[in-house]
């Protein structure tokens, strides 16, 4: 009982990690129709700024974890800018180039750090004991932090008048642009959210686990995973999916090995095309 | 609707559209027998033995050419197949398999590595060839993850270890294990691909082409397209399984690591620089990046950002590939020399759109 206990709070955790990347991937596709595959990267990077932050520079972890997502947000405003804006429209071609820029970011990474984990430490380590459950401190926290960015997004997209204006384009470009949107302010505004919501993931949950070049990857199969079963470009399918992977993850670990579970989680996805093609969201904002 | 039909302008335009496309036929038809002959040749070339470089790398070339194609075959329906570690693995792991507990002969081991993928293509396939665009790319990379821990989680496979100590390849008396015969066994088994998916694409040509431009409006006319895709996918996984059956021939082992799922990038990499109007694109492209990258094999990570730049650079200044981009130079320099009617130029224009 306790293990399950134990597995919950931790497939929670999880699941709130992965909410932030997931939400981020799915809002790219939702607005601008691109399937973002630099998105790993932008998680990567969240834990390196914050890394360098706190060790180069010397400031306290929660100021370099803000600066760090607000540098990576940046990052990802460019991006779209530079290298997705001018062939936003061929679905393809963005693909193509944000994987392009993902081998970059990971390449470049590698030589500024080093293909190693580097040595950073979340600043909270103590374990609340309930029952015969340990609850790591550090673990609620990513929870509760997760749960505030998935609030703050909510409210921006739903209580601002940008997020108005996000969501008109992703739901019909052409007549949200007849009405004055101009999608060229708009879109790297969408990436940038969702470079910053990856960032702060990386930057907050790397530390606990570890930072390394791989953990881009991981993050992008992982964002995969939750969008193909919550359904591409539906955010409250993403928010959903990312919660039961999370916790799919967790308890499966707990009693089978790490491969074994991924094993399960991600052949079930796939059987699970068979039957809802959409994803468990059954209707995406926009058709891939 | 009938009067437009079968009046004269339009069987005029349908009559030109028709000459058009069975002039991109025969230009596609010509590029597949240029490749294939091109390959036949390389098996008579003599080539100095002691050079093992050099051979080496012509090896890698043609270990992974069956991957690219297989990512072509896929490309020309607009599909994005991120998948083909996955097949690779199948292909390699079942001819190596093969090779430790029934024969080492090479036309057994060949012939495993081509069919088992393509068997084991069917059930994927119908799980996600009911998949368009960008979604179905997603879901070929979860394939691969799939794929890539099913061997993790296989005691039979070896787990993170692999199957280690594959034999050689036989045939009769002679062991296939040096490097230049390993070469040469590689062009064979390419030209087997090759085949594969020319033949595949000549007697579908029309049939891709239409799926490709307008698939909506090809169902409309009565064309069924998933046997076509199926088909597609069965022929890219056999052209897969074909190129690990080289991997693991040339490394005798079969590891997971050889199969890692964001390996299906480098394949991608290969067709979109390449081009992928013909079969002329994967190959230009194989050839180019295999031996550029062999340039920074000491330092795999600038081989990395090399392939990340040349994507990105490839997709927003290259459009159509390296080959697409000598043709409209060619044919720029040619419009030059002799100008070309305005009217024949936009004609051309669509051409290229199309193919």
């Amino acid at each position: 009982m306790d293990t399950l206990i134990q597995a919950l709070i931790n497939g929670t955790a999880l699941g709130a990690q992965y909410a932030m990347l997931a939400l981020g991937f799915s809002l790219v596709f939702g607005v601008l129709g691109v399937i973002n595959l630099a998105h790993g990267g932008f998680y990567m990077l969240g834990g390196y700024f914050t890394y360098s932050l706190t060790s180069g520079v010397g400031l306290p972890f929660v100021p370099a974890l803000i600066l760090g997502v607000l540098g990576v947000a940046l990052v990802g405003y460019l991006v779209e800018l530079v290298l997705i804006e001018p062939i936003v429209d061929d679905h393809e071609g963005t693909l193509i180039v944000s994987l392009g820029f993902f081998l970059v970011v990971i390449a470049a990474v590698t030589v500024a750090y080093g293909p190693e984990a580097v040595p950073i430490e979340f600043p909270v380590s103590s374990v609340l004991r309930v029952g015969d459950a340990y609850l790591p401190v550090a673990r609620l926290i990513v929870i509760a932090v997760a749960a505030l960015a998935v609030l703050i997004l909510w409210m921006v997209l739903f209580r601002t008048r940008h997020g108005v204006a996000l969501r008109a384009l992703a739901e019909n470009r052409e007549v949200a642009s007849i009405q004055g949107l101009r999608p060229r302010v708009y879109f790297p505004v969408a990436v940038a959210l969702s470079a910053g919501l990856a960032a702060l993931a990386g930057g907050l949950v790397l530390p606990i686990f570890t930072l390394e070049p791989p953990v881009a990857e991981v993050a992008l199969m992982t964002s995969f995973i939750i969008v193909v079963l919550g359904g591409l470009g539906s955010l409250l399918g993403a928010a959903v999916a990312a919660l039961a992977v999370g916790l799919v993850e967790a308890i499966g670990g707990a009693y089978l090995d790490g491969s074994t579970t991924k094993l399960l989680l991600f052949s079930g996805v796939l059987l699970l095309l068979l039957l809802r093609p959409s994803g468990i969201a059954g209707r995406s904002v926009r058709d891939a | 609707m009938p009067r437009l039909l079968s009046s004269p302008a339009s069987l005029a335009v349908s009559g030109r559209h028709e000459r058009q496309a069975g002039r991109r036929l025969d230009r596609r038809l010509t590029m597949e027998l240029g490749v294939i002959s091109l390959l036949v040749g390389l098996l008579f070339l003599p080539l100095p033995a002691e050079n093992l470089q050099l051979i080496s790398q012509m090896n890698q070339a043609v270990m992974v050419l069956g991957a690219a194609l297989a990512v072509y075959v896929m490309l020309r329906l607009n599909l994005l197949h991120f998948g083909v570690p996955a097949f690779m693995a199948v292909g390699g792991y079942s001819s190596a398999l093969v090779a430790i507990h029934i024969t080492d002969n090479v036309v057994a081991l060949v012939a495993v590595s081509l069919v088992v993928p393509a068997l084991v293509a069917v059930p994927f396939g119908l799980i996600t060839l009911r998949l368009r665009g960008t979604y179905f790319a997603l879901v070929t990379f979860l394939i691969g993850q799939v794929v890539h821990l099913a061997i993790l989680a296989s005691d039979r496979l070896g787990r993170t270890d692999g199957l280690t100590g594959v034999p050689a390849p036989t045939w009769g008396d002679v062991v296939m294990g040096d490097a230049l015969t390993t070469f040469r066994l590689g062009l064979v088994v390419c030209i087997l691909s090759a085949l594969l998916v020319a033949g595949f694409m000549s007697v579908n040509s029309r049939r891709i082409d239409s799926l490709r431009s307008n698939e909506v409006l090809a169902a409309s006319l009565g064309l069924r397209g998933w046997p076509i895709r199926l088909g597609s996918f069965v022929v890219s996984a056999a052209a897969a399984g074909a190129s690990g059956f080289l991997v693991v021939n040339t490394l005798t082992t079969a590891h997971p690591s050889s199969f890692a799922t964001l390996s299906g990038v480098n394949y991608v990499a290969y067709v979109v620089v390449g081009g992928a109007a013909s079969i002329v694109g994967p190959l230009v492209g194989t050839v180019a990046l295999v031996f550029l990258v062999a340039q920074f094999a000491s330092e795999g990570v600038y081989a990395s950002a090399l392939l990340g730049g040349l994507l990105i650079f490839t997709s927003l200044f290259l459009r159509g590939g390296l080959t697409s981009t000598v043709r409209r130079i060619a044919e720029w320099l040619r419009d030059r020399r002799t100008p070309v009617p305005r009217a024949s130029r936009q004609r051309r224009a669509v051409d290229e759109g199309q193919s």
